[in-house]
């Protein structure tokens, strides 16, 4: 156990871990997206590899079929987290020393500067060290370099806040892991259908599937209410679909209320109420041979486009009064208008022996006797629901300012990276050479091509300039 | 639409000519032959932009759906790219030889398929779609510029070019130049794509009500960014120049263009709609 720690850190501070990560999770995800997830029926050329069986069987028992959940994928995506952290901080490490350093040039410096220069030029003999100098400032500035002029050194630099550039990005992908974990554990996502007119509480009972993470704090209980829905709403010149008008309240009265569509979710705190599809929903009503409701119970129904009537027929069990077995009654909305906002009703009782007892097209609100059974069937209200996703996760605002930080960051960290260079003459005489050094970077051909470009202008610059000034002084 | 017709064939018949003279040029090494191909070329994108324009007018949106405007606008980005990359740096202007023919192609092929407009859905009527299809195409510009950088950079160091090819090769900058802007493209379309699927996340969680869901293209487009972040990794901590960071950068794109075409042709995805329709 001894010396773990520090062979753990010094793993987890390899670069060449986080490089094979990288091309493990690369490799990992290409395989994954070879067969369905979750679950899902194969996709365009999935199908082929699913008429594999031996490839199916191999793909299950490495986990391919659950490719982004499997413990190999969630051990290299931690390993990566770990290893990100390490190197975010050994980053914030080396930027906070070299802001503190920034400006200032030690001895060792300065003699690097002609140990390791990137270029260097021949200084005219006649040429002032101090003018000389100054026309390497020049040439700094001129490649946005801010210039530090001394007496035997000149430094160009950018400002040192350039430095945090790439600490923060490898912070905030560390932030978005961590979130990205927290929000799987801590999200709550369900489809609630809610007829017009209606609402439903936040509550497990409301929701026909859900997924809530293993640390979901719970439903809040709020109601959720459909007011009116308008199929085909259209707003901008565009159709937007379905669209009802959802409110959300609770103790204190309405919280939030808006017409939801595609692009235009409704956001309370960490829930938000998105629109998936619409549907009919009816009350089915049942009355004993008084005509006393002893029932009423409400059914959704969703289209089909697959079935004759348009919808999926809706199946009621019922128990005969005079107790000889069970009928079951199927209802079939038939929707009479394209937008589908008015029905006809079709009405089948049958026995347990599949005997037709009823077969009626009653209209909505019509008691339907069911013979032998001692009560009366109807369907009422029947109406639009909206089948609203609703999604409770806190996680997604930080998500998204974590998005924003690491957007900023890598660009920043990748288009303006901290630059220095620094310039000082060698020799004496005829023998003087300016030597040029510049901070190592990933494209510093480029950039010391720059430098040695401007820096040999200001310098032909002033030679020509002194020229002039020589012949009209002769 | 005939007159949108007219001016795309006209843009296709100007690139023509400009991929010929830009050719011509390069094999010839006749400077005023690649300065008249450019001049050629960019004298195509007047036609091909007010197509465009009229199109986006007529259908009421950008170039994002379907084949025909996704490979026209793409065909549109390559030469003004061409153009700012011949601008900045002269001395490779004669990478025309090898963008404009890829540009006349693209658009020559796009003429040839269905041009009905497509009407944007309410899942697609957002803001974010023309956020994320430009930071796209511009991402896809930057790692096509690194790919063709680092091409150029293998053939002169591995000694393939002959003849004409060799000497305009010769013209390029020099091979540490060439390395340090191949990387430079690609960090820049790094940015881009990571932009792109932040982007496409937030707008995902906006239209659908979850920004991440393992979609075949959502996961490719995490697939290329994971490769290119490979391929910085490599050149900023471990010291990846010159050849090897060169035969990076051109085995890179391929995963890239695999995402943009090869994966809504193999799945169904709801991704799919922007090139194949509806």
């Amino acid at each position: 156990m001894i010396g773990l720690g520090p062979r753990l850190g010094r793993l987890l501070r390899s670069r060449k871990l986080a490089f094979w990560l990288i091309v493990v999770l690369s490799i990992w995800s290409l395989l994954g997206t070879l067969f369905p997830q979750g679950g899902r029926s194969p996709a365009g050329f999935q199908s082929k590899l699913a008429d594999i069986p031996e490839l199916v069987s191999l793909a299950d028992a490495i986990g391919l079929d659950k490719a982004f959940s499997a413990p190999l994928f969630l051990a290299a995506v931690g390993l990566l987290f770990l290893s990100t952290i390490v190197c975010a901080w050994d980053r914030t490490r080396l930027a906070i020393r070299d802001w503190r350093s920034h400006g200032r040039v030690t001895p060792a410096a300065a003699e690097r500067v002609i140990a390791r220069s990137a270029f260097s030029i021949p200084v005219r003999i006649d040429a002032e060290a101090a003018r000389v100098l100054e026309d390497v400032a020049l040439g700094f500035e001129a490649v946005g370099l801010g210039a530090k002029r001394g007496e035997v050194l000149v430094e160009g630099s950018v400002a040192p806040w350039r430095l945090l550039a790439s600490p923060v990005f490898h912070w905030s992908l560390v932030v978005l892991m961590a979130l990205f974990a927290i929000g799987g554990l801590t999200r709550f996502e369900g489809l609630i259908g809610v007829p017009v007119g209606t609402s439903l509480p936040d509550v497990p009972e409301s929701y026909r599937t859900s997924e809530a993470g293993p640390l979901f704090s719970g439903h809040t209980g709020l109601s959720i209410a459909v007011d009116d829905l308008v199929v085909g709403f259209r707003e901008g010149g565009v159709n937007r679909g379905p669209a009802p008008t959802v409110t959300v309240s609770g103790d204190r009265g309405v919280l939030a209320s808006q017409r939801v569509y595609p692009n235009h979710p409704l956001r309370h705190g960490p829930i938000m109420v998105h629109m998936e599809d619409y549907g009919l929903a009816f009350d089915m009503v049942l009355a004993d041979s008084d005509g006393t409701e002893v029932v009423r119970e409400l059914f959704l129904v969703d289209f089909d486009e697959a079935q004759p009537s348009g919808t999926v027929p809706t199946a009621v069990a019922l128990e005969r009064a005079d107790g000889k077995g069970n009928l079951s009654a199927t209802v079939e909305l038939w929707p009479t208008t394209a937008e589908r906002t008015s029905s006809e009703i079709r009405l089948k009782v049958s026995d347990e022996d599949s005997r037709t007892l009823v077969d009626a097209r009653p209209v909505e609100g019509e008691r339907t006797r069911v013979p032998g059974s001692g009560v009366s069937l109807a369907v009422e209200n029947v109406r639009l629901y909206a089948r609203l996703g609703l999604v409770n996760d806190w996680t997604v605002a930080p998500i998204y300012v974590a998005f924003a930080v690491m957007v900023v960051a890598v660009s920043a960290a990748l288009l303006m990276p901290y630059r220095v260079a620094r310039a000082k003459i060698s020799g004496e005489g005829q023998d003087r050479e300016l030597h040029v050094w510049v901070r190592r970077s990933a494209d510093e051909a480029v950039f010391v091509q720059r430098v040695q470009e401007a820096v040999s202008r200001s310098l032909a610059g002033r030679a020509a300039s002194d020229e002039e000034g020589a012949k009209h002084g002769s | 639409m005939v007159l949108e017709i007219v001016l795309m064939w006209s843009g296709v018949t100007l690139y023509a000519l400009g991929s010929v003279l830009f050719g011509a040029g390069a094999a010839f090494g006749r400077q005023a032959l690649l300065r008249l191909a450019m001049v050629i070329s960019l004298a195509g994108l007047a036609p091909h932009s007010v197509a465009i324009a009229l199109r986006w007018i007529r259908v009421d949106h950008g170039p994002y759906l379907g084949f025909y405007e996704v490979v026209s606008s793409y065909a549109w980005f390559t030469v003004v790219v061409l153009a700012l990359i011949a601008w900045r740096v002269p001395k490779l202007s004669s990478l025309g030889a090898l963008l404009m023919p890829v540009s006349f192609l693209m658009l020559a092929a796009a003429m040839f398929t269905p041009k009905s407009g497509m009407e944007i859905t309410g899942t697609l009527a957002s803001y974010w779609l023309t956020i994320h299809v430009t930071l796209a195409k511009l991402s896809y510009a930057g790692f096509i510029a690194s790919f063709v950088l680092a091409v150029a950079y293998l053939i002169r160091d591995k000694g393939w070019a002959r003849g004409a090819l060799a000497e305009v090769l010769e013209k390029l900058p020099s091979q540490e130049i060439l390395d340090d802007l191949s990387f430079r493209f690609a960090a820049l379309g790094f940015i881009l794509l990571g932009s792109m699927i932040v982007a496409g996340a937030i707008w995902a969680n906006e239209a659908w009500g979850r920004y991440w869901a393992w979609d075949p293209i959502e996961t490719w487009s995490l697939i290329s960014w994971l490769v290119y972040a490979g391929y910085l990794h490599a050149r900023l901590t471990l010291g990846w120049r010159g050849a090897k960071s060169a035969w990076f950068a051109a085995l890179a794109l391929p995963v890239v263009l695999f995402a943009l075409i090869g994966v809504p042709l193999a799945y169904n995805s709801i991704h799919g709609v922007y090139l194949l329709g509806y």
